[in-house]
């Protein structure tokens, strides 16, 4: 699905963002792209959208190139931009205009969709709250069936609630067919919904593992005291004690802290894996 | 590469059809805006010259030019704003992903912005300046000179390349017809260019151009012909390329023939090459 060999790319007058940046991924998971600000996650939504075009180095999207903007690619694509706008016309209007452009849009889906965020269709786009734009972005893209979905910052906006409906919304309508690339900051959000954490630095891919794999090698504990029988590989002070990653034993399993483990890979901390690059 | 990856008339009348439907109301009132101003701008200007037309009738001709020119450049706002998503990052995103081959977007703008707007503002222009005729009352004038508007001709487009009653030169009628064409060509591969205020910023350009040209010409002048050359004017060679048509008619007639198929590739390519 994503193909990218040895990428490099930096904005005019700017420094490389990116130096030979390789990163693979096939379809069937809910990827988030962690890191930090000014990391570059943005831009490689962009590239991989066909937004920039790649200096040097290979990108290919289903065997596609990206910036040709080829048709066929374009409409098994759908990007959800952090920043957005829509022109000022009916919900239903802009459906009725937008939708047949992609070949595999499921109308009934979007109605579903639509009922769950609450958002009537007779409303004008832009008489629409922030985060309920942002739903029903969400709620269109996820309504393309496109083999390549990118969220980038989908949670920005949204309400609790409204948070909670995304997750469930977006697990029960992603198929084995297509690939969701989420870059978010707020780990928090999208946490129970990836399969596979992808992390950025310094115009790298520091990081690639799958959910399943970081549960069989670490455990995310918190602990009032350090003892010995602990071992973290990782630890950071919280109130009350310790928030700890150690290695996993056999009998326990616990839940992620996708916090705790970005915060392990920014302080280069070596994370016993057998597939994860650093 | 196959042709299905630039052109598919599935995917095309989607495209035409999404924008219609999103801007129908927006093209709607440009065609009645342009309508009812060009109406109020023409009645004005003619009544306000009914003395001169009745001393010189053949008058009309450069009076319904002049209309015609200035409509033109009404007409031209509209032509010196296509892509309007290219004005905005944001919106910029959402248009080059939107699912559709370069050639097809741009032949959306293309017919939306010239193929259909032309004929249609030439229609409109054709209506409103008869009405605008139409609507010039009979009265008697300060010198009791009496104004009778059935003696002024309703417009023809023939009467914008006629002098009286003889027609213009044919290079001269297919040089005004193209340079009209190539100058709405040159706006409108402008908006692929600049993000913002393109249509500002590609007339200023053209401006600069065209005086950058004038004073090379000048300073070429001075330089050839130091003793002929007086100030600002201009020293041309000429020579006969045909019988009837020497080299600056020539040179004109071909700049205005061939330039737009130079600026219509620009902006495709343009288009094509955009990030955002």
């Amino acid at each position: 699905m994503i193909d990218i060999q040895h990428l490099t790319f930096q904005y005019k007058k700017q420094e490389a963002l990116f130096t030979d940046l390789s990163f693979q991924q096939q379809k069937g998971s809910i990827v988030g792209l962690l890191g930090k600000n000014g990391a570059g996650k943005s831009t490689l939504l962009k590239l991989i959208s066909g937004l920039l075009k790649p200096q040097v180095g290979e990108l290919k999207i289903n065997g596609f190139k990206p910036f040709d903007r080829l048709p066929n690619f374009l409409e098994d694509t759908y990007m959800v931009s952090e920043e957005f706008s829509f022109p000022s016309t009916t919900i239903s209007l802009y459906l009725k205009a937008t939708a047949p452009l992609y070949p595999k849009f499921d109308y009934q889906k979007m109605d579903k969709i639509l009922k769950e965020f609450e958002l009537d269709p007779k409303k004008n786009l832009n008489g629409l709250s922030h985060g309920q734009r942002k739903k029903f972005l969400i709620a269109f893209a996820l309504s393309t069936n496109c083999g390549l979905l990118i969220l980038d910052e989908p949670t920005n906006g949204l309400d609790i609630p409204s948070k909670s409906l995304f997750r469930k919304i977006l697990v029960s309508s992603v198929s084995e067919e297509q690939l969701v690339l989420i870059s978010t900051h707020q780990v928090k959000d999208i946490e129970t919904i990836i399969d596979t954490i992808v992390v950025l630095d310094e115009g790298r891919i520091v990081y690639n593992e799958s959910v399943f794999n970081i549960s069989q090698e670490l455990q995310f504990k918190t602990v009032a005291v350090l003892s010995d029988l602990e071992k973290p590989i990782y630890q950071e002070k919280c109130l009350g004690g310790y928030h700890i990653i150690t290695e996993a034993d056999q009998t326990d399993e616990t839940e992620i802290d996708i916090e705790l483990l970005f915060n392990a890979i920014m302080n280069k901390v070596t994370l016993k894996s057998k597939s994860h690059v650093i | 590469m196959s042709f299905n990856n630039h052109f598919n008339l599935r995917r095309f009348s989607n495209l035409l059809k999404q924008d219609l439907l999103i801007n129908k109301t927006k093209y709607l009132l440009t065609i009645l805006g342009l309508g009812f101003v060009a109406y109020v701008l023409i009645y004005w200007f003619l009544n306000s010259n009914k003395a001169t037309l009745i001393r010189f009738q053949e008058q009309i001709n450069v009076y319904y030019l002049t209309c015609f020119t200035f409509y033109m450049m009404g007409a031209g706002v509209f032509i010196g704003t296509a892509f309007p998503d290219l004005a905005d990052k944001i919106k910029t995103g959402n248009y080059l992903l939107t699912p559709g081959s370069v050639f097809e977007k741009f032949l959306v703008q293309f017919l939306v912005r010239i193929g259909v707007f032309i004929p249609t503002a030439l229609g409109l222009f054709w209506i409103v300046i008869r009405l605008a005729k139409a609507s010039l009352k009979p009265e008697i004038l300060f010198r009791n000179e009496f104004f009778d508007p059935s003696k002024v001709p309703y417009f023809e487009f023939s009467l914008l390349v006629s002098r009286g009653t003889k027609l213009w030169d044919t290079w001269q009628i297919i040089f005004t017809v193209f340079a009209f064409f190539s100058y709405g060509v040159y706006l409108f591969a402008g908006t692929t260019f600049f993000k913002r205020y393109a249509l500002i910023k590609t007339v200023v350009i053209s401006g600069i151009l065209f005086f950058s040209c004038i004073l090379f010409s000048v300073i070429l002048s001075h330089i050839f012909y130091p003793q002929e050359t007086r100030g600002f004017d201009l020293q041309l060679q000429t020579f006969n390329v045909t019988e009837n048509l020497d080299s600056t008619k020539f040179s004109l007639l071909a700049l205005s023939l061939l330039s737009w198929i130079f600026f219509l590739p620009l902006a495709y390519f343009k288009l094509k090459e955009k990030e955002v």
